[in-house]
């Protein structure tokens, strides 16, 4: 994987985006409903974060809010401090000065993200001559440069198309050269392969890649899919229910997981590198994001629980590794965990009677000795 | 596109067939044309009787007569009414009316509705959209008639006495033997528009505007206009060119289809005010089984309403780049 | 949070359904599995449809417009539908006494024929919403199931239906009013007749769409491959979804129904003398404007009163079945 690392067309040393302690809430009807709780990490210049969770563990409303792309309605406190800047603090005119221009955003669905209306070149040109000076006919061969590197065919006819006569991939390669377009410091791309089929997938990887290493940007990846992380991502921050409870390296995160939630995701993963391996499932699903106590979010689901998950929510402790945290009251004990199994329950298999256990649950471990994976 | 076009205006003369045959055959079903004349005192010979029947027609079998009348129909003869005089002479001076007056409200409805929706959308739940709301639906639930007796009683009166001399006029469509010259003539039909066109107008508008402000927040919370604010698009811009672009294309239909109901509901200011357009055409035909009369404001409402919706499908084309193929 | 997480043993499932078993009249005949197992799926349906109904029915309540408006609709239905037998005066009753003006015993003031006005009123208003619920009812009942035929079997039948539906749609239902209720005559049945055959059709467009979307959906796979026939499918399992769609279209029917109505007999086209309805009203009394003004509002009055609560009744109700439409609150 390149690692080139830039600094952009500025003076800033340091992490491009730091986030610290950013919380999101909005009001509802039900209740407040926390969705992001005191989310902490930076990004490095050139190099690609990946937040990794469940849907409503509060991933894309982070990326959101930094972008200023939340209702009104939402609430938001903490820090974001884009290249120095403080990004919460702007006004919604200031941030459109750094969307599209310093900060770009990729987004889910490339069905619904491009305006029907307009054809493809318009749409790039648009973005291009929001933030420069540049005639129509300059912004349009632009336009075309940039299908290019996304890996569109006759990019000089395809730029005169509608959004309707792509396919998903190729529509999601346009969100990505338009989000390319200015050669931003941050490129955001929220699920950008989660709503395509899995062999388009890695060319939109691909194209994303292209985008990263023609502009320099550092990266957010955002996604639920684990295998999209390892192979892209140089650090990875695990969001559960609206925070982060394992932030390290690629490699920390795959080899040495030091949060049971970690573990449990990377246990629901068939991997072709090991077959004999069962899936480990994690039992339950992620808590109501109304009225959260203080108690380790993840309890109800951890074989690990004890007393102090249930009274105290775990800040984030540093690990064995330098960088390497987890908000886990007993991420020692999974210092000696090297396979899923070992705490999670595997998936019983039909008809099985003659197929050898490869591992049980080890009982030193586990709190709780029965299967249900929630303890009371 | 040309394709497109072409295909439209086939599948509408089909539609106008089709019409036709309707209406042709449900109007002249509802009347005897020579009940009065049976009916008259001292009776009138058979004989009599029997060659005003053979005059117009009606011994010859329904399809024939309904060619013979189409026949007519499409050289623009509606044929002539009761009284013997032909439908025509009355019948353009009407629409001309009925035409100014549907013309200017759907105009009027349509600007209010999409500023209102626009503006309705962009602040939601601010005090500004729940006024809007609560007048969209009080409008909505008021009838044409008593809101049109209203602002004839009170909005016209109380402002000729404000400026001292009669400016709106509440009844007809203009003065009588009106001696004026272009400007005098223009200024006294928009006095006498302006309060039909006002009751005609806010029941539309409310519908429109309700439509539009929701059309406007689906549109606002799509993908692509976050997009748009992703690109760094101002408000402004987002707003209208990425916003109501797209929150248009329904409109577009939904006041096509409701021309020919604000067609209709004309009929009724058009009474209240007492103009003699259209509306008083149609009811007097059908008071008086005056079965030409009442076929030709069928059809040409037909007509009207059939071009309105073709109009509303090639807009849609213009306006929607999926539909064009 | 509870049930539907749960992981499924069968055991406890079936326990579950038999609790949170609805009204349920299907009861199938044992020894035929294919219909067993139709069964079975409806039950995972009314679960689904079970909690989701005490949501909306919840979202509704807090509703406070449409709370307000369901109760003064409520009162003026009820009102108007048995407030004419209570009164001490007949509409038709000819008083020895003409032209009054209001006294405590005539809130309303006596006609120039010597009739009680209030009792005209009263008389007016149950004619109206009469029409209105009758046409709501049969126009409901229409559109869905000319929109569930056309959405079920697609193809041929749909087309044919759908160009119906369009061809109904642009006609001016006005004129088509005066001139059908010429043909027929002017009773308040065959009046909410000739309304009813104009306003279903958007209901049938409705009804058509969500029924196209929901067919394709897995549950109906499942009870169409498990035996079960079209109109089980159609009813069970289609039109529940788009009970939310049916009824808040049936609200504004009653609405825009009223005012057809209404100005069909402001016309003299519709409710005739001796009956009276409230558009028959403010025709009178618009007439009478300059000496009883109060007989051309009170008509008006109680038609907007009417209309507006219903109105606002559906849109709780749309917001209560659709919270998508209605966004979080500052």
């Amino acid at each position: 994987m390149s690692r080139r690392i830039r600094t952009g067309n500025h003076e800033h040393t340091g992490p491009v985006l730091e986030v610290e302690d950013l919380t999101v809430s909005f009001p509802t009807d039900d209740g407040l409903v926390e969705a992001v709780r005191g989310v902490t990490w930076s990004l490095q210049p050139g190099r690609v974060l990946g937040i990794v969770g469940e849907s409503g563990s509060g991933k894309s409303v982070s990326a959101n809010a930094l972008m200023g792309l939340l209702p009104k309605n939402a609430r938001i406190s903490g820090q974001a401090r884009f290249q120095g800047d403080e990004l919460l603090e702007m006004s919604d005119k200031e941030l459109s000065t750094l969307r599209g221009s310093r900060l770009a955003m990729i987004f889910q669905d490339p069905m619904t993200s491009l305006n029907p209306v307009y054809r493809i070149g318009w749409q790039i040109v648009e973005a291009i001559r929001l933030h420069n000076d540049v005639t129509k006919d300059e912004a349009r061969n632009q336009a075309i440069e940039l299908l290019r590197t996304v890996g569109i065919p006759n990019a000089e006819e395809r730029v005169d198309n509608y959004p309707h006569e792509f396919s998903g991939g190729m529509r999601q390669r346009v969100v990505i050269a338009i989000g390319m377009a200015n050669n931003p410091d941050v490129i955001i791309a929220d699920e950008p392969t989660t709503a395509l089929d899995v062999t388009v997938q890695a060319q939109v990887l691909d194209a994303l890649k292209a985008a990263r290493e023609s502009t320099g940007a550092a990266m957010i990846l955002i996604t639920h899919d684990l295998g999209v992380v390892a192979g892209s991502a140089d650090d990875v921050v695990v969001m559960y229910a609206g925070t982060g409870v394992e932030i390290g390296t690629v490699d920390d995160i795959y080899y040495e997981p030091r949060h049971p939630y970690t573990l449990g995701l990377l246990g629901s993963l068939p991997r072709m590198d090991q077959q004999s391996r069962r899936l480990t499932p994690i039992k339950g699903s992620p808590p109501s994001m109304i009225g959260i106590g203080d108690r380790c979010q993840f309890a109800p689901r951890c074989p690990l629980a004890t007393e102090i998950c249930w009274q105290q929510e775990p800040p984030l402790f540093p690990t064995d590794t330098e960088g390497h945290v987890s908000a886990c009251h007993h991420w020692e004990k999974l210092r000696d965990v090297t396979d899923p199994s070992q705490v999670f329950t595997p998936v019983e298999i039909d008809g099985g009677g003659e197929d050898e256990v490869v591992s049980a649950p080890d009982p030193k471990l586990r709190s709780d000795a029965d299967d249900e994976g929630v303890s009371a | 596109m040309l394709g497109f076009v072409i295909r439209r205006f086939i599948v509408s003369i089909i539609v106008l067939f089709v019409a036709s045959v309707l209406i042709y055959f449900t109007v002249t079903s509802f009347g005897d044309p020579l009940a009065e004349l049976r009916s008259r005192n001292p009776p009138v010979p058979e004989a009599v009787i029997e060659q005003r029947r053979q005059e117009i027609g009606l011994d010859k079998p329904p399809v024939e007569r309904y060619l013979a009348w189409a026949g007519d129909v499409v050289t623009l003869d509606f044929g002539d009414d009761l009284q013997g005089n032909p439908v025509n002479e009355v019948l353009w001076r009407r629409l001309g009316r009925t035409l100014r007056m549907v013309v200017a409200s759907v105009v009027l409805s349509l600007v209010l509705a999409v500023g209102v929706g626009v503006l309705s959308a962009t602040r939601q739940y601010s005090k500004t959209d729940y006024f809007f709301t609560f007048s969209g639906f009080l409008f909505l639930s008021m009838p044409v008639f008593w809101l049109a007796a209203l602002l004839k009683e009170f909005a016209a009166i109380r402002f000729n006495e404000l400026v001292g001399r009669t400016v709106i006029y509440t009844t007809g469509s203009e003065s009588p033997r009106l001696d004026a010259d272009f400007w005098g003539r223009m200024a006294n039909y928009a006095g006498h528009l302006i309060l039909p066109t006002i009751a005609l107008a806010l029941i539309s508008y409310a519908a429109w505007s309700r439509y539009q402000r929701n059309s406007m927040l689906d549109v606002m919370e799509s993908d692509y206009v976050k997009l748009a604010r992703a690109k760094g698009a101002g408000r402004p811009r987002v707003v209208f060119r990425h916003g109501l672009r797209n929150a248009l294309i329904p409109l577009t239909t939904i006041v096509a289809i409701d021309f020919g109901a604000v067609f209709g509901g004309a009929i009724i200011t058009e009474q209240v005010f007492g103009w003699s357009a259209m509306g008083n055409l149609l009811i007097e035909g059908l008071r008086d089984y005056d079965v030409n009369v009442v076929l030709a404001w069928m059809m040409v409402t037909g007509v009207i309403v059939i071009i309105f919706n073709l109009i509303a499908d090639l807009l849609y084309g213009v306006l929607d780049p999926r539909i064009r193929q | 949070m509870t049930d539907t997480d749960r992981p499924d043993t069968p055991e406890t499932e079936d326990e579950t359904l038999e609790d949170r078993r609805p009204v349920d009249t299907g009861v199938q005949p044992s020894g035929q599995p294919a219909a067993l197992t139709a069964d079975h799926a409806d039950h995972e349906l009314s679960v689904q449809t079970r909690s989701q109904r005490q949501l909306i029915v919840r979202r509704f309540l807090q509703h406070r417009l449409a709370m307000v408006s369901l109760f003064v609709l409520v009162l003026l239905i009820v009102g108007s539908l048995v407030g004419g037998s209570l009164w001490t005066y007949d509409y038709a009753e000819q008083l020895p006494t003409f032209n009054e003006p209001p006294t405590w015993q005539h809130p309303m003031g006596i006609d120039d024929i010597g009739r009680d006005l209030m009792a005209k009123v009263l008389r007016g208003a149950q004619r109206s919403v009469q029409v209105a619920l009758l046409v709501a009812f049969l126009s409901t009942t229409v559109g869905t199931i000319i929109g569930a035929i056309a959405g079920f079997y697609r193809g041929i039948v749909d087309s044919i239906l759908m160009r119906i539906t369009d061809l109904f749609l642009v006609i001016p239902s006005l004129a088509v009013f005066l001139l059908l209720a010429r043909i027929v005559g002017g009773g308040w049945f065959q009046l909410a007749l000739i309304i009813a055959a104009f306003f279903w059709m958007p209901l049938a467009r409705i009804v058509r769409a969500e029924v196209l979307s929901l067919r394709e959906k897995e549950y109906v796979e499942a009870a169409r491959a498990l035996g079960a026939s079209d109109a089980r499918i159609i009813v069970r399992h289609l039109l529940p979804n788009a009970i939310g769609s049916i009824i808040v279209n049936a609200t504004i029917v009653v609405a825009v129904a009223i005012l057809a109505e209404t100005s069909l007999s402001y016309l003299g086209l519709g409710i005739a003398a001796p009956d009276t309805s409230l558009g028959l009203l403010v025709s009178e009394g618009q007439a009478a404007f300059k000496t009883r003004p109060h007989l051309f509002y009170w008509p008006g009055f109680l038609i907007i009163i009417i209309a507006l609560s219903v109105n606002f009744v559906g849109d709780g109700l749309r917001d209560a079945f659709d919270p998508r439409q209605k966004r979080v609150r500052q």
